[in-house]
């Protein structure tokens, strides 16, 4: 079965452990409890079109930059994931600087940005038509709340989806 | 033990090694094979399965996507079981030699700072936004402080320019200076704006409170907008403007329309209409088109100027023409407010220096009938009037004495009782709901007792609805507001008499 490392970066406290514990363990922790280095999860997924795939996710603890000690995490990456908090407007900053980072040392691989605490309407920073125009940009945003579970599955198995079909075109 | 005795590392990478493993506590060096299965281990025992010939399932993943990229280090890494550990990757011959160490007691410290910056981060953030949240609401409530003591500033001078003009008229009257014609025109014209100002005032706050109740009843609107203009002629005249009625011809239409907010908002058209036109005339036009009423108020005034035509009809803004003339801003904004509440609109168009010409469109239910017109003589009857006020009590007496009617004035329950016993029943009865002392209904209650039959008036300075509804559930036929016309008085009592016309 093939195996495929995705790393999972954006700011501190976006919501990007919990994303994780949603999509592997199907649950949530109010708690916040900052993340040291990398914890690493791994959950084999089945997509209709190219079978099981198992997903090495690198949840790596949150920087508004890449620094030395992250980029040797982020190497070998076959796809990565931008966190930003719906809450946060500087979070999606952080998240479009982390991405042209990413891809000035590692070259075009697939991606996507899950815009995290959709729950918390009423103290969003970030509105939709925001989001609306970053795809519009080309970029695959995806709403997401891990605390509800709100898309975290369907944006996470899109992504795998494009790695499976990415490493199919691979020599 | 010292692993660097007994592992027979390579050359190139025997000093990096070194420092490694003599900063640090409990290093696990692991001799892997091609398929990451331990062939030597050395060290305090870090993970299972490290036993020669076993899997790696705890490294494995760390190893995805390292591949031909070795030597490689990860640092704290937080392994799913439970270990957190530093990763040092190296190729060997047959596969990778692994170097881990212990990271479990530098991770504790250094997460316990991170958690407490990020923290202390957050809540900065927090108080950030608290702070600009509590600018904004100090900004706003300097504003709303600063507009009410404009308002009261403003209010206060449109109230006292008309009650100047009442007393000054009076007193004049009472030395026997000024003619009663003139004096009595200008108290009228005073108490018409008082009542218009009180009404828009009231009206704004309802709607600000999203309380603007509309009643829709069929209605003579013929007879509604001439009563209207007949208030307004003296006005017009005092000015010698012109003021003309256009209606449609043929029978008399009654429609389903509000005719209290309808009133309301013509007072104002025409109030306006008076006060910005100097020379020439003002017109109210009304025709029925489709399902739809429209009513035009046309004058010959100064004009409004292109830029001012929407900022007119935003509460307390007014037209550059209404500068130095009296009016509080409400008037056009409630009107507004009035005619969209009944799901109508209200435009305007202006040629400055021309005129003016606002328009009220108002949709209609299916139904329109033509109403015969009411012609017969008005009945004359025994009337009760039942008032606290004595100066009310006066003008009712004099106004319906006048009009051929046997008035009997009453100012508490006990005093009705009196006057049945000494006349007999009224033909109609008027009744104050808010008697001193006393509640009005309750007299309502006692004449009902007696005469179910008997026509009963309901009279109130108290505007809202649910006066009325009270009125109406109690057993009254009528419900008249204070301040009212005569004439609207008169026409509302002839209506609920039993006479010719009750058919």
């Amino acid at each position: 079965m093939k195996s495929v490392k995705v790393c999972i970066l954006g700011d501190f406290a976006v919501g990007k452990t919990s994303l994780v514990r949603r999509f592997v363990d199907e649950a949530f922790s109010e708690r916040y409890l900052t993340t040291v280095g990398v914890k690493i999860d791994t959950k084999t997924v089945h997509l209709n079109d190219s079978g099981p795939i198992k997903l090495v996710l690198w949840d790596v603890a949150g920087a508004d930059e890449l620094s030395a000690l992250q980029t040797s995490y982020v190497r070998g990456s076959a796809g990565f994931i931008l966190v930003c908090d719906l809450t946060r407007r500087e979070t999606l900053t952080t998240a479009t600087k982390l991405k042209s980072e990413v891809a000035a040392q590692f070259g075009p691989v697939p991606w996507c940005l899950l815009a995290n605490k959709s729950d918390l309407a009423q103290e969003r920073e970030i509105d939709d038509m925001a989001l609306t125009e970053l795809a519009e940009d080309g970029w695959n945003v995806h709403a997401t709340s891990a605390k509800t579970g709100f898309n975290v599955e369907t944006a996470i198995l899109a992504l795998a989806s494009r790695l499976a079909a990415a490493s199919g075109r691979s020599p | 033990m010292n692993p660097l005795t007994q592992v027979p590392l390579p050359g190139n990478i025997r000093e990096r090694v070194f420092d490694i493993l003599t900063a640090t506590q409990a290093p696990q060096w692991i001799e892997t094979d091609q398929a990451l299965c331990v062939s030597r281990s050395l060290g305090a025992q870090l993970l299972e399965g490290t036993d020669p010939g076993v899997e790696l399932p705890e490294i494995l993943p760390c190893l995805v996507g390292a591949e031909g990229i070795a030597p490689i280090s990860f640092p704290v890494i937080n392994l799913s079981a439970g270990h957190i550990v530093d990763v040092h990757v190296f190729n060997a011959e047959a596969g990778y030699e692994i170097l881990l160490i212990d990271a479990s007691e530098s991770h504790a410290v250094t997460q316990n700072v991170q958690q407490q910056a990020h923290e202390i981060k957050l809540l900065n953030r927090r108080l950030e936004k608290l702070t600009v949240a509590l600018e904004q609401a100090r900004a706003e409530a300097e504003t709303a402080s600063t507009a009410k003591s404009r308002f009261i500033a403003g209010m206060s001078h449109e109230f006292r320019s008309p009650l100047t003009a009442v007393m000054g008229f009076t007193e004049l009257m009472q030395q026997g200076v000024a003619q009663p014609k003139q004096a009595l025109s200008g108290i009228r014209e005073s108490a018409v704006y008082l009542l218009t100002l009180i009404d828009n005032l009231l009206e704004h706050g309802a709607a600000e409170d999203g309380e603007t109740v509309i009643n829709p009843e069929p209605t003579d609107v013929g007879e509604l907008f001439s009563g209207i203009v007949k208030q307004m002629r003296p006005l017009a005249t005092a000015k010698m403007l012109e003021l003309t009625v256009d209606a449609p011809d043929g029978p008399a239409l009654e429609l389903v329309v509000d005719p209290l907010r309808c009133r309301q908002i013509l007072i104002n058209l025409l109030t306006n209409a008076v006060r910005h036109t100097e020379t020439g005339s003002i017109d109210l036009a009304w025709r029925v088109a489709g399902r739809q009423l429209r009513v035009s108020v046309t004058d010959s005034g100064s004009g409004i100027a292109p830029a001012e035509l929407e900022r007119i009809f935003v509460p307390f803004e007014r037209g550059a023409a209404a500068a130095g003339r009296p009016g509080a801003g409400l008037g056009l904004a409630i009107s507004r407010q009035l005619a969209e509440a009944m799901k109508g609109t209200l435009t305007v168009a202006s040629t400055q220096g021309e005129g003016s010409c606002f328009t009220l469109e108002l949709p209609l239910p299916d139904q329109l009938s033509a109403v015969r017109r009411v012609t017969s003589p008005g009945t004359q009857a025994e009337i009760m009037v039942v008032d606290d006020d004595s100066n009310i009590r006066a003008v009712l007496n004099l106004a319906l004495a006048d009009a051929g009617h046997d008035v009997v004035v009453c100012a508490s329950l006990n005093e009705v009782t009196a006057a049945i016993g000494e006349h007999g029943l009224p033909d109609l009865a008027l009744v104050d709901l808010d008697l001193y002392g006393e509640d009005g209904l309750e007299v309502v209650d006692a004449l009902k007792t007696q005469a179910p039959e008997l026509p009963v008036l309901a009279m109130s300075a108290s505007t809202g609805e649910d006066v009325a509804r009270r009125s109406r559930r109690a057993g009254c036929q009528g419900f008249i507001a204070k301040p009212f016309e005569l004439l609207a008085l008169a026409n509302t009592i002839q209506k609920a008499l039993p006479g010719p016309q009750d058919e």
